[in-house]
């Protein structure tokens, strides 16, 4: 079956509740690409920032945890009470965000509806600057029901969808906000926000840029959020008139931390979500950004692998001076996910070192080779001076911290790489927490064959003691995104040192991971663990 | 396999176009998309950006079921009954797909003795032909028959505008209250 008419110069995204994926296939349209990925990344910060998204989320991850219970029959009715919604929203705000008009997108016609609805919901002709947070507004008070509450109500094993009664629901919510008139409330802050700021620079934008950045900073920034809370408060009133419980700001995180709970009990081998709530019981609940979700499918790799004891063949690469041994530390499960396999089984353990690298059929790669390696130092007596590279994914480190401390402590630092195939954003956070640390950073753009890849690539320094080199592959979206989280938090802003020297000061070490990383692997990215 | 159809999203767009409810109802909308996708195949846990739209080559059967549990599905939804389980809309569709699900579209004749009996206030009270045809203008009273008036009723029910009380009786119901879709058999 062939469902989906694509065209080659369009891209597709899906958001599944951990995180997004996006492809890293490089060409076709780059406004596009930012579309597609803001519109998956409006998807989360909907759902990470609600309560009705927080139950969701929630039932997503026992889902996870247990596919063949009565779980993923319930996110998905949970998911068709909040899709028109979550459309409406994701379409309407990455359209605004992106410099685009609220209309139609070309290539992209069953979105055109949503478009239409999100035209409904702000009115004809309205300043982006005021749709914006129109939209924003809008979705937030049909998301912030009291679902949350509903669900702690009774026994979570018990919890039926029709335990959420209508005006909890968003996608009815949104139908009360229509039929009571919130579009009128936003066109007349429409002709408030034209009189007062009509002549404004930030306001006008020129030709090309219909939402300046400057709309969005200092003085602007803060009428801005004025606005979104007046018509937040709006649109509250609306759905409270209509009967429905409004959750207002952050109301819902105890209820949400309570849920979890709950669901954690449940889970015998824990929640598959990894969030910040996870990572930091009782502190903040952070929604997850563009480095905490993303998973991008690469497409160079071979699709046949091949598993072989130590011993049996070398699992070297290259030739020469450019000889070299590369040891990965993973999970094996990413190994069976990721290749036709042949030769040994894999070990039944939570992380696996191999010597890696690609088999060739001529000129063509046939093949990706792991050798098993047990023994450290075994493979460096083996290596006879040839350079042993060493890199450790972070949800091997996660799911087996002694196996993975052992390689890492006797790799030499220099070639010892940590690529983060888990949530980044709170790890480095959690690094650079110490007053003196701080992370050396660069990015760059990498075209390999048919992909581009951005790649984050830096280590953590404190005193006279430095980290691994720290690889977050992301994509271009991701790379803005950690600019601005850099800027706009704190700590990240203190400790992110960016050294444009980083680059060239790795290159041998990065030529060797990325080569491996981005010809060898078919998935990579902070969302990618689940993979 | 033999007998394909291909369906396309346009297609789906057609048949909302000509199936759905005047005005458009969102709700409804949403449960025949979300049903249609599933019916078909089509859906695919999580929601998505994607380019273009769809086209699927199914058997003319499964084609037919999918349309009349989207249909179903957006029916079910403006009555309220949203939670019922995907496999029971598909079970009743199967039933279904066996009739003729279409809209009664009515003539200029059937829709003056329903403005008529509105415009009089005879309306949500039960009606038998013979009063129903008093309430017609006198140029057509004559040329029409209690048969015929009745009949005519028979039509405003199947138009999902009236329904039937008892034996030989109608309640017309009152102007907004209309059954979107009723589904007779043939």
């Amino acid at each position: 079956m062939l469902p989906v008419v694509t065209e080659p110069r369009h891209v597709a995204g899906r958001y599944q509740w951990f995180g997004w994926t996006v492809p890293a296939t490089a060409g076709g349209d780059v406004t596009t690409r930012r579309l597609v990925e803001t519109h998956e990344y409006f998807h989360r910060q909907l759902d990470d920032t609600t309560a009705f998204g927080g139950l969701t989320t929630t039932i997503a991850a026992l889902a996870e945890a247990d596919p063949d219970g009565r779980w993923p029959s319930l996110r998905d009715r949970l998911q068709a009470m909040s899709d028109l919604v979550h459309e409406t929203f994701a379409v309407g705000t990455s359209l605004l965000t992106t410099q685009r008009a609220l209309a139609p997108v070309d290539g992209y016609p069953l979105y055109d509806r949503y478009v239409d609805v999100a035209r409904r919901v702000v009115g004809d002709d309205v300043h982006p600057w005021v749709a914006l947070a129109a939209l924003r507004a809008a979705a937030t008070a049909c998301m912030q029901s009291d679902a949350l509450r509903v669900a702690l109500a009774v026994d979570l094993t018990e919890l039926e969808a029709g335990h959420v009664d209508r005006l909890a629901r968003p996608n009815h919510r949104l139908v009360a906000l229509l039929a009571g008139g919130f579009t009128d409330v936003v066109d007349g802050e429409q002709q408030r926000a034209a009189a007062n700021h009509g002549t404004e620079a930030w306001w006008l934008g020129s030709e090309r840029v219909s939402l300046t950045p400057e709309s969005m900073d200092g003085h602007a920034r803060d009428l801005s959020q004025a606005l979104h809370l007046r018509l937040l408060d709006a649109a509250s009133s609306i759905l409270k008139s209509a009967g429905a419980v409004v959750t207002v700001d952050d109301g819902h995180h105890e209820d949400l931390r309570e849920l979890l709970e709950r669901a954690r009990a449940l889970a015998p081998d824990g929640l598959a979500r990894i969030g910040a709530l996870v990572e930091q019981p009782g502190g903040e609940l952070l929604h997850g950004g563009a480095l905490d979700s993303q998973t991008i499918p690469l497409t160079a790799a071979p699709l046949r692998a091949t598993v072989l004891p130590y011993g049996s063949v070398s699992g070297f690469s290259g030739q020469g001076d450019a000889r070299h041994g590369f040891v990965s530390v993973v999970r094996p499960q990413r190994i069976a996910l990721s290749y036709e396999l042949q030769g040994v089984p894999l070990p039944d353990a939570p992380a696996v070192a191999a010597l890696r690298t690609t088999v060739f059929e001529g000129e063509e790669r046939d093949s990706v080779l792991f050798v098993l390696a047990s023994d450290h130092e075994q493979v460096a007596r083996d290596a006879d001076g040839v350079p042993v590279y060493v890199s450790v994914t972070s949800s091997a480190a996660a799911a087996a911290p002694e196996l993975t401390a052992t390689w890492m402590r006797a790799a030499d630092r220099r070639r010892l790489s940590l690529v983060m195939d888990t949530p980044a954003t709170a790890a480095l956070r959690r690094w650079c927490a110490g007053e003196d640390a701080r992370f050396r950073t660069s990015t760059r753009r990498v075209a390999v064959e048919d992909m581009d890849v951005w790649i984050i690539a830096g280590r953590v320094e404190q005193g006279e003691g430095r980290s691994a080199l720290v690889v977050i592959p992301t994509t271009e979206f991701g790379a803005r995104w950690f600019e601005a989280a850099t800027a706009e938090d704190p700590l990240l802003g203190r400790a992110v040192q960016v050294d444009e020297n980083l680059f060239e000061e790795e290159t041998p070490h990065l030529d060797v991971v990325l080569n491996h990383l981005l010809l060898e692997e078919h998935v990579t990215g902070t969302g990618s663990w689940l993979r | 396999m033999s007998d394909l159809v291909q369906i396309t999203y346009d297609d789906a767009e057609k048949l909302w176009a000509e199936l759905g409810p005047v005005p458009d109802d969102l709700l409804a909308r949403a449960a025949f998309d979300r049903t249609l996708r599933w019916a078909m195949g089509l859906e695919d846990e999580g929601l998505y950006f994607r380019p273009g739209g769809w086209t699927v080559d199914l058997p003319a059967t499964v084609a037919r079921l999918a349309c009349a549990a989207a249909i179903l599905a957006a029916g079910f939804q403006i009555a309220g009954l949203e939670d019922l389980d995907r496999e029971v809309i598909i079970a009743t569709a199967g039933l279904v797909s066996a009739m003729n699900v279409r809209p009664v579209r009515l003539t200029a004749g059937e829709r003056l003795l329903l403005d008529r009996i509105r415009d009089a206030g005879l309306s949500e009270m039960p009606l038998a032909p013979k009063r129903a045809r008093k309430a017609l203008p006198h140029r057509v009273r004559d040329r029409v028959t209690r048969e015929e008036v009745q009949e005519a009723l028979e039509r405003l029910v199947a138009a999902g505008v009236a329904d039937r009380h008892g034996t030989g009786e109608y309640v017309v119901r009152g102007s907004g209250d209309d059954a979107w879709l009723r589904v007779t058999l043939d």
